[in-house]
């Protein structure tokens, strides 16, 4: 009896097997698609290689001397290098004036920003700071318009607005950046000019930062 | 005794005799010799046709070349019954991406075997960390790849899609639009068409595009991956999905 049952079993399991057996049997084949995508850089710094240099309005007074001078260079902690071509440079770059007086004019003519990536861009405007934060800047001609204009202002009164005219400190100008487009390994040459005003402080230092805004060129505005 | 087993032997030569008339025959036999020979199913990549990329359109003269997406097949393999060599694998690999950039590539998927053959699965394999999501507008057509970090990003849109037949081998002339902005909607003969249950008889081809799309939230000097497996099955055994 116990034999006869263990029979019908096995045969029950016989005939499911070949019924799943009949219906999952088939052919199949798979190709396969392996897909890589290496992202570029995009990067834009100052050229270290450029030598820093300005030129004052001293030399083409009426009775030329020597009194203002400036420091220009790159701040160290801003130092970046492109991993696609080993390219080097600085993201921020800081001007220090000293024993600068109203009319005072001084013009760093050797700026060069440098595409050290891998994608053109489009430099489409600029960032610029008093680190101590006692000055506040304004724009008066505005990126993208090229010379961009603005001004450094002290809020001598304390009220959080603009005075013309009575808390400019300096006014700064920059030549040959914006709107510029750069291929990868191309580099601009452009100018950072300053001029102190009358509510200029005496016996200070004053000094600022700046850096470079840039997008990829064929999303330039 | 002795006339006992005689009569028993002779009794036994008689039930023998008559046994043997009973059974006694003539017969004959045929013979089936059945032979199967088998047909073949070998599914894969034939030939890269073209590839473009969104850089070719001139929209932001000069034009430039920053990016590229170049393909490649390897993995050979011949059909014993047909003779025709097919590739099991397709390289699709992009350098220097940035956000915005496409590219595409068309090949063709060939049924070099002798039985005709449709397309069960697409699926799209991707690292650790990286989710896929089937687009409900293209399904089975376009997938969203993201990069699971928090919150999770769209990195790429990836696209593989039956070309319309009519369109040859040449690049559409849509100026600078990508696939899915093409006229027409979705499954009309202009309309980006899914692989999914679509059939190749024996030594017939199937025009197929690939299509990376790198999104914003991309990173710059990043290298993305992702693999995507197409299944064949005989055509008699293809169910739908």
């Amino acid at each position: 009896m116990w034999n006869r049952k263990i029979g019908a079993m096995a045969l029950i399991i016989a005939i499911t097997l070949s019924i799943f057996g009949f219906a999952y049997a088939h052919w199949s084949d798979t190709v396969t698609i392996e897909g890589t995508v290496q992202m570029g850089g995009m990067t834009l710094a100052f050229d270290p290689d450029e030598i820093l240099d300005y030129v004052d309005n001293e030399p083409l007074l009426p009775e030329p001397k020597d009194v203002g001078w400036a420091e220009i260079y790159y701040d160290p902690a801003s130092y970046v290098q492109d991993v696609h071509t080993n390219k080097s440079g600085y993201k921020i770059l800081v001007f220090k004036i000293h024993d600068a007086y109203p009319q005072y004019r001084v013009d760093f003519t050797t700026v060069v920003l440098h595409n050290i990536g891998t994608i053109p861009l489009h430099i489409t405007g600029v960032n610029v700071w008093d680190p101590t934060g006692e000055l506040n800047w304004t724009w008066t001609t505005p990126p993208p318009t090229s010379p961009a204009l603005g001004v450094f202002w002290k809020d001598f009164d304390g009220d959080g607005v603009y005075d013309v005219d009575d808390e400019e400190i300096m006014n700064v100008k920059f030549v040959n950046f914006v709107c510029v487009q750069l291929e990868p390994c191309e580099s601009t040459k452009g100018e950072v000019d300053i001029d102190f005003k009358q509510p200029a402080e005496e016996c200070h230092t004053y000094y600022f930062a700046i850096s470079f805004e840039a997008i990829q060129w064929d999303k330039a505005p | 005794m002795k006339t006992k087993v005689m009569g028993m032997f002779a009794l036994l030569v008689i039930a023998l005799s008559v046994a043997g008339f009973a059974y006694a025959h003539w017969s004959d036999m045929v013979t089936i010799d059945g032979t199967a020979e088998m047909g073949s199913l070998t599914f894969g990549f034939t030939k890269i046709v073209a590839s473009w990329d969104s850089e070719d359109y001139n929209q932001y003269p000069p034009e430039k070349h920053v990016a590229e997406g170049v393909c490649t097949l390897s993995e050979p393999e011949i059909d014993v019954h047909s003779n025709k060599t097919v590739y099991k694998l397709l390289t699709f690999t992009i350098t220097g991406g940035y956000p915005q950039y496409w590219a595409i590539n068309k090949f063709t998927l060939d049924n070099a075997g002798t039985i005709p053959v449709k397309i069960q699965r697409v699926t799209i394999i991707l690292p650790p960390n990286f989710t896929a999501v089937e687009s409900t507008v293209y399904p089975s057509a376009m997938w969203e790849i993201y990069d699971d970090r928090t919150p999770a990003q769209l990195v790429l849109n990836l696209w593989l899609y039956k070309q319309p037949l009519d369109w040859g081998f040449t690049p559409p002339d849509w100026g600078e639009a990508p696939p899915w902005e093409f006229p027409g909607p979705f499954g009309d003969q202009f309309g980006v068409r899914a692989l999914k249950g679509n059939q190749i008889e024996p030594c017939n081809e199937l025009l197929t595009e690939v299509c990376v799309d790198i999104k914003q939230p991309a990173e710059m000097c990043h290298t993305y991956t992702f693999s995507i497996e197409i299944e064949a099955i005989q055509w008699n055994k293809y169910t739908d999905p």
